[in-house]
Parts: structure tokens; C-alpha cells; sequence
């Protein structure tokens, strides 16, 4: 074999090995149970547009997803099918809270939003970020699920799809309906 | 509507592309000359494909039809004009769309120029295999990265464009410029895989390409110089260079580029290092689609990560086919490819060539290792890491180094064999300017081993510049009665391509001592002040005038106003919008042919109104921008074809036995 062959077969098999690393590395970006916010307990307060007040004391007990989101948040409107699934579907169980809250948007546009697209489940604006904040969010969308033990069981912080959402939910040890 | 025509384009850049290659190797197959004639006109109907799917994305974009996701998420009504013509290359699939278009006007270009070699097997394969790359990126938007994909739900406003994407102009230039840099090199290696699947790989496919080659090579180089700029001018933390991944991503086919762009002198002249010619082509155009594997697959940490996607997997797989195909070829045209010719000297222009290229291909190497490594460790060890400056540095510096000798003596050293006779007469004066310059900086205190060295080196390759173009005018003023200026002129006409490459070294030579002067001798310092107050860094007294406050509805800009005494008033500044949490800083620089002052405002003032400001004194950075200005300038004239091939005649006017200095300026030129 001439010395080109085997310089040749050799890159090749580098290429090949290099390739395999690489297509290791490509994220999936699925739900944590383990790091981020996992574990620690938020503690919050938020009036929905409906004007009822909800906050982390009186949530125990119920399995609460948040969802941070907004309404130029080109991934947050991605994952709103996902999220009208979810909803339809748990919307009856009395044990899971739903809460959508948005960050950096103004009440006219998240209302216009809530109206033209039927959202069901409550919506709260978070002016000061404070939520945000109890959260340790980074962006948008981000979703947290917190268990009836008022601690943080799951999180998301890209696009969630149904399934993240059940698999979320199932972690909280709550919503098999 | 504009979705869906856009959308059109892109089907028909697709099926244009399909049936060029259908038709092109129907032609190929059946050896008919109409057929091959037909195949290259779908690269008309490709090219006007891009333009339209360009044309209908920027029509969209101003019309703010935010029914479209991209441009939802790259636009917002306040976004200014020109940002707002810039989000067309904001994110992944408008990049794809520019990336097209850039290749087809290259394939466009290149088609038109060799309309009367329609029917040459050679051009008709470089035509397939960029069409293949065409239809690669054309379905790329056809499916996973769909510039035109509709939203289910229509926003009222758009998110806009990165905040970094919105705070500088040169946005509107730094990708451009790199996208025309690394697309370029898409006809290089086309041409590159013809010669191989040919059997042509004689020296005829390199003359083919030799002029496409330098306009990639002039483009990356300006679309590298100008990200230095743009992270220099709007990054704000006072450097040019911080290898990134995706810096350095840019920076390997570019030092690839370089070596084949020497090396390729070796193969005209000796027919030597062809498989390594080919080598090089070929891992220049895969170095580029590693580099947009990089920046977009999200696999690595970098400050471009502004659009991750899913298209990591096509392009990994694109990039497998590309690199595992050129292998095989290689592997299988072996036999043929062995160069006729050796070197016979170590002390020759050919060597000096070859130690350049094993320098550019190590530096590559230490480049690529350092961005991938990450990616190994994450693989075998599970943890996260990131390899950072001093890797590079201590790799890079001792190659840059040595690069910089071999560009100063290279030039000097005649083909073949030379004599030490001949080498001592050719280096004497530009080794005595180096080493005087070595010892005045040592005996004047210059701190820092590589800086000296660099500003050494630096003087050695200008003087053996200098000495060559003195004795090529010299020459011709003695074969015939020019002025110098004439002299020159003519000169340079004679032969664009040396002199062309020697002004490129003399802005090598002035980004090296930039690089050298700036990493070595900065001042840093953090200055905190009231209003009124004044403070002095190296010799600059700055006074804290106060804050004012700049509201439009695309951004909120804090500025501190400083007065730098004799120089005039100052205004670092942090910029908040609307879609991102944390300020960006603009930097205020005062720049100047010796030094920068980079002043920046590191913290707002708070309740007792002070602020804390980054002062920053970065020597000689100006003549990092002149010398990749020089770079390029020198390029566009190695562009321009040679009014003819200058022989300073050795007989009429010269009766007596030539001297050397005749010798040499044949010699060097030819």
C-alpha cells in the first residue's frame, strides 16, 4: 500500500472517530430533575389577570407548573401548542395549578394575546421581575414544576413539548390523570 | 405570501440545482457537449433563485411581516434601518440564505468565466460538486432551517436582533465579508474534486483557481480583521481576540488558506507537493463547514452561540461525506499523484515554502486541537471544560514567531539551491537591522522575550522587503532610463503577484508587531469617581463630568461623560433593550497612532453618583486595522493580472558579465 493510502486511511478513520465525539455532543436539551433550581423552594406572590392572588404558602399541597413566558418570545409561541395540550388535559384535575407568567411584556399585548388565543389557565403579569427572580430564571420560556411539598421537582429552560410536560409532572409525584 | 413565495425560491434553487447535476453528468456520462452546455445554465437559474429568496426575506423584514418566525424573532418595530437590513444574517437561517446566495454568485462568476471551456470534463465536475454544495444549503432551507416558516400565532411586535447585533454598524460588514470568505473556497475545492475524479492533477486546475482562491482568502482575512474590530469596538472588554470557538473557527481555514496559497507556488514552478496541494484545498473548504458546525450547532461554548438549532446533525453529516469522500479520492488517485519533482536543497525557496506550510498546518492543528478538546474531554471524562488563552498563546507565539522568520528570509532564497556565497550577500542588511533593532530595545529595557523578538523579526522582513523592491527598481533603471516612481509602477505591473505578496508580508509584518506591542504592553486600571472628580492613568487625566440618559424605544444608553485633559470628552456607555436583561457596554476609545485609551463604564453611578470606569491603554492597536488594510490592498494588486512577465534584459545595456544584484532581481521576480 503507498505511503498516501495509508496517510489517507488513517485521517480517514480520525475523521471518523472525530465525527462520533461530535454527534455525541449534540444537545438534546431534554427536562432536569437534578441541578439548576431543582430542590429549592421559591417563594412568591403574583396577581393573575383576573385579579386572584396566588402565592407559594397557599399553593402546598397542589402540583404547580410555572411557565415563564412572554409574547414577542418567538420560542414561547413554538411550545403554546404544547401548552394548550397539557392544559386541556389536566385542566379538570383540582391537584395542578397551571400559571403562566410573563416577564417583560406590556398587559395590553399579553391581554390581546390571552383573548385572540383562548389561553385557559392563569396568567399573571411580573412587573419587577420578583418572580423571575424566586425562580433563578435566565429567559424565556422556561418551566418549572413544583411539587405539593412547595419544592421545585422538575425544570425546563428551553421549549417544552407534552411529553416534557407529563414527565415534569410525574417527578412532582402528582397529575396522573 | 411573502412565506410562500419565498418559499418558491427556495424550491427552485433546489430543483435548479438537482437538474444542473442531473444534466451536467448525463453530459459527463454520455459524452454530449449539448448536454453539458444545457447543465451549466441551472446555475443562472440557482443564482437568480437566491437573489429572489434574499430579495423577498429583506422585503419582509422592512415590511415587519412578522407572520414569518424569522423575522419575528430578528426584528422589532423600533429595530432602526440599517439593524433591520443586517437581521437578514442575525441568525441561522438567514445566514444560510446569505451563505447561498454568496455561493451561487461565486458559482455564477466562475460559470461565466469559463463559458468557453463549457464542455472541459474538468469544469463540468467543479460545476457538479458546487452545485452539490448548492443543493446541500438549499435543502437545508427547505427542511430544517426554513427561513420562511410561518408562525401559528402572529405577535404584534418582533423580538429583535441579539443586542450585540444591534449596537455597532460593522455588523452590516463582519459577517458578509467572512460568509464571502469561507463560501469562496467552495470553488477551490470543486475544482480540487474534479482534478481528483479526472485524473487532471497537473498544475492546470490550480492556474484555474489561483484567482478565486485569493478573493476567499482577501475576504476571510477582512471578515477576520473586521470581527477583531467589531469585539474590540463593541464587546467592551478591550480586546480584539479572545479565541472562541467560532474565532478560531474562522482562523483555521484562513491559516489552511495561507499554506496552500504558498505552497501552491511550489507546485506551479517544481510540480512538487501536489497531494499536499489537494490536501489543503480540501480541508480548508471542510475547516469551513466545521467552523459553521461550531457556531451553530451549540456544541460549544462561545459568545456566537446566537442562534442554536437543530441543523447540528446535517451539518455533521454533510462534513462526513465531504472529509470521508476527499479521503477516499485522495486514497484512490494515490498512485498518480506522486509529484515527478524533489527538493534538492534545504537552503532553497522551495524548502523555505515547506517549513512555512508545516508551520501554518501545526498551527492549524494546535488551533483545532485547542477549540475541540472541550468536546473530547466531555466525551471520555464527562466534565466540562474549556481551553483558554494561555494554551494559545504558549502553542501559538513560538509558530508566529517562526513564521515570521521564514516570511522575511522565503522571499530571498532562489528556487533550487543557493550558494552560502549568495545567502550571506542577500540576508547581510536585513539581518544587521534586525539584530541592531534587537539590541536597542534590549539596551533601551523592552520587557517581554517575544515582543522583542516580533519587533526584531519585524524589522528584518521589512528590510529584506525594502532591499528587494530597491533592487528591482535599480535593476530596471539600469536596463532603461525610467524614473523611480515610473520605475516602480512598472515594476509592480510586471509582476502583481510578488510584489502584490510583499505588500501583503509588509501588513503581516505590521499586524505581528500590533499583536506583539498590545498583548504585551497594555495598561489596565479601574478608576472610581464622583462628579468632578479627576484621576490619572499613564499620563492621561480623566475628570468625571456626569451621566446622561439616552431613551429611544430600541434601547436605553447610559453614558458617563469624561473629559480627557487635551484630548477632548469621552462617553463610555451601557445600552439596555427591551429583549435582553443585562447591559451591553459600548466602549469610548481614543485611538491614536501610538497608543488607545479604551475607556469603559464598568458600573452605573449609584446612589452617591459615583461611577467606576475601565481605563484601558492598548499600545499600537490602530496598526493591527492599517495592516490587514495593507493585507488586502496587497492582495487586490497580486489580483490584477501582470502586464507582462517582467525580464530586466541582461544584454544590450549590459555588456559585461551581469552583476548580482541583476541576477537577483531576475531571480527574485521570476
Amino acid at each position: 500500500m503507498s505511503r498516501v493510502r495509508v496517510v489517507a486511511l488513517v485521517v480517514g478513520a480520525i475523521v471518523v472517530a472525530f465525527g462520533v465525539v461530535l454527534a455525541l455532543n449534540v444537545d438534546s436539551g431534554s427536562p432536569t430533575t437534578d441541578g439548576g433550581f431543582v430542590g429549592k423552594r421559591p417563594d412568591y406572590s403574583v396577581r393573575t389577570l383576573d385579579g386572584d392572588l396566588l402565592a407559594s404558602d397557599e399553593l402546598v399541597g397542589k402540583t404547580v407548573v410555572v411557565n415563564f413566558w412572554n409574547t414577542w418570545c418567538i420560542p414561547c409561541i413554538d411550545e403554546a401548542p404544547a401548552l394548550d395540550a397539557f392544559y386541556e388535559e389536566h385542566k379538570d384535575d383540582p391537584d395542578l395549578v397551571f400559571l403562566g407568567v410573563v416577564r417583560d411584556d406590556t398587559e395590553s399585548a399579553v391581554t390581546a394575546y390571552v383573548t385572540e388565543y383562548d389561553v385557559g389557565w392563569q396568567i399573571a403579569m411580573d412587573p419587577d421581575s420578583r418572580t423571575a427572580l424566586s425562580f433563578g430564571v435566565t429567559g424565556q420560556p422556561e418551566t418549572f414544576v413544583v411539587g405539593p411539598d412547595g419544592v421545585v421537582a422538575a425544570e425546563q429552560r428551553f421549549r417544552v413539548s407534552v411529553e416534557d410536560l407529563e414527565a415534569m409532572v410525574q417527578a412532582a409525584g402528582g397529575g396522573t390523570s | 405570501m411573502r412565506s410562500a413565495l419565498g418559499y418558491l425560491a427556495i424550491a427552485v434553487g433546489t430543483a435548479g440545482s438537482v437538474l444542473g447535476i442531473a444534466t451536467l453528468g448525463a453530459g459527463l456520462h454520455l459524452r454530449r457537449d449539448s448536454l453539458l452546455r444545457a447543465g451549466r445554465r441551472y446555475v443562472g437559474v440557482v443564482f437568480v433563485a437566491a437573489i429572489c429568496a434574499f430579495a423577498i426575506m429583506e422585503s419582509a423584514l422592512f415590511a415587519h411581516d412578522f407572520s414569518i418566525k424569522y423575522v419575528a424573532g430578528n426584528v422589532a418595530r423600533a429595530t432602526p434601518g440599517l439593524y433591520t437590513f443586517t437581521a437578514a444574517w442575525a441568525a441561522l437561517e438567514g445566514s444560510i440564505l446569505l451563505w447561498v446566495l454568496a455561493l451561487t454568485g461565486y458559482l455564477a462568476v466562475t460559470t461565466w468565466h469559463f463559458r468557453a471551456r463549457a464542455t472541459d470534463p474538468l469544469v463540468a465536475w467543479a460545476t457538479i460538486v458546487a452545485l452539490g454544495v448548492t443543493l446541500f444549503f438549499f435543502a437545508l432551507m427547505l427542511g430544517p432551517a426554513n427561513p420562511f416558516e410561518e408562525l401559528s400565532r402572529v405577535p404584534v411586535d418582533g423580538t429583535g436582533p441579539n443586542p450585540l447585533l444591534q449596537n455597532h454598524p460593522l455588523v452590516a460588514f463582519h459577517p458578509p465579508m467572512l460568509y464571502l470568505g469561507y463560501v469562496g473556497f467552495t470553488i477551490p475545492f470543486s475544482f480540487a474534486v474534479a482534478a481528483l475524479i479526472t485524473g487532471r492533477f497537473g498544475e492546470g486546475w490550480l492556474a484555474d483557481v489561483r484567482r478565486t482562491t485569493l478573493v476567499a482568502w482577501a475576504f476571510l482575512t477582512v471578515g477576520i480583521i473586521l470581527g477583531a474590530w467589531w469585539s474590540y469596538e463593541v464587546l467592551g472588554w478591550g480586546g480584539y481576540w479572545g479565541w472562541d470557538p467560532v474565532e478560531n473557527a474562522s482562523l483555521l481555514p484562513w491559516l489552511t488558506g495561507t499554506a496552500f496559497i504558498h505552497s501552491v507556488m511550489v507546485q506551479e514552478r517544481r510540480g512538487m507537493l501536489r497531494v499536499w496541494n489537494i490536501s489543503l484545498v480540501l480541508a480548508t473548504f471542510c475547516l469551513t463547514i466545521l467552523g459553521t458546525f461550531l457556531t451553530r450547532s451549540g456544541v460549544v461554548e462561545s459568545v456566537h452561540s446566537f442562534s442554536e438549532s437543530s441543523i447540528g446533525p446535517w451539518l455533521l453529516a454533510f462534513l462526513g461525506v465531504v472529509a470521508l469522500g476527499c479521503v477516499a479520492l485522495i486514497s484512490w488517485r494515490a498512485d498518480k499523484l506522486r509529484s515527478p519533482g524533489r527538493i534538492d536543497s534545504p537552503v532553497s525557496r522551495e524548502a523555505a515554502f515547506l517549513v512555512n506550510n508545516l508551520l501554518f498546518a501545526g498551527f492549524a492543528l494546535v488551533v483545532l486541537t485547542g477549540t475541540v478538546f472541550p468536546l473530547l474531554a466531555e466525551a471520555f471524562q464527562d466534565r466540562r471544560l474549556t481551553v483558554g488563552e494561555p494554551y494559545f498563546e504558549r502553542m501559538g507565539v513560538p509558530i508566529g514567531i517562526a513564521l515570521l522568520f521564514f516570511m522575511a528570509v522565503g522571499p530571498l532564497l532562489p528556487w533550487r539551491a543557493t550558494s552560502g556565497d549568495v545567502l550571506r550577500r542577500r540576508l547581510l542588511v536585513p539581518a544587521w537591522v534586525g539584530a541592531i533593532t534587537l539590541v536597542v530595545l534590549v539596551v533601551a529595557g523592552a520587557d517581554g522575550v517575544a515582543q522583542v523578538v516580533a519587533f526584531s523579526l519585524g524589522a528584518f522582513a521589512l528590510t529584506s522587503i525594502g532591499r528587494t523592491v530597491v533592487i528591482g527598481i535599480r535593476a530596471r533603471r539600469r536596463a532603461r532610463a525610467e524614473s523611480v516612481p515610473v520605475a516602480a509602477v512598472r515594476m509592480v505591473r510586471g509582476n502583481t503577484r510578488l510584489y502584490g505578496g510583499l505588500i501583503v508580508h509588509v501588513g503581516v509584518v505590521l499586524v505581528a508587531v500590533a499583536l506583539a506591542a498590545s498583548q504585551g504592553y497594555v495598561v489596565k486600571r479601574e478608576v472610581t469617581l464622583t462628579e468632578g472628580e479627576s484621576a490619572t492613568v499613564r499620563g492621561y487625566t480623566l475628570t468625571y463630568l456626569g451621566t446622561e440618559i439616552d431613551r429611544s424605544p430600541q434601547k436605553t444608553t447610559v453614558k458617563a461623560l469624561v473629559d480627557v485633559e487635551g484630548l477632548g470628552e469621552y462617553a463610555p456607555a451601557i445600552s439596555t433593550f427591551p429583549n435582553s436583561r443585562g447591559g451591553i457596554g459600548t466602549p469610548s476609545v481614543h485611538t491614536g497612532f501610538r497608543e488607545d485609551l479604551y475607556l469603559t463604564l464598568i458600573s452605573s453611578p449609584n446612589e452617591t453618583g459615583t461611577v467606576t470606569l475601565g481605563v484601558q491603554v492598548n499600545p499600537m492597536i490602530v496598526w493591527l486595522w492599517i495592516g490587514g488594510g495593507v493585507m488586502v490592498l496587497g492582495t487586490i494588486v497580486a489580483l490584477i493580472p501582470a502586464r507582462r512577465r517582467s525580464r530586466v534584459p541582461v544584454t544590450s545595456e549590459s555588456p559585461e558579465s551581469p552583476d548580482s544584484e541583476l541576477v537577483e532581481a531576475v531571480e527574485v521576480a521570476t
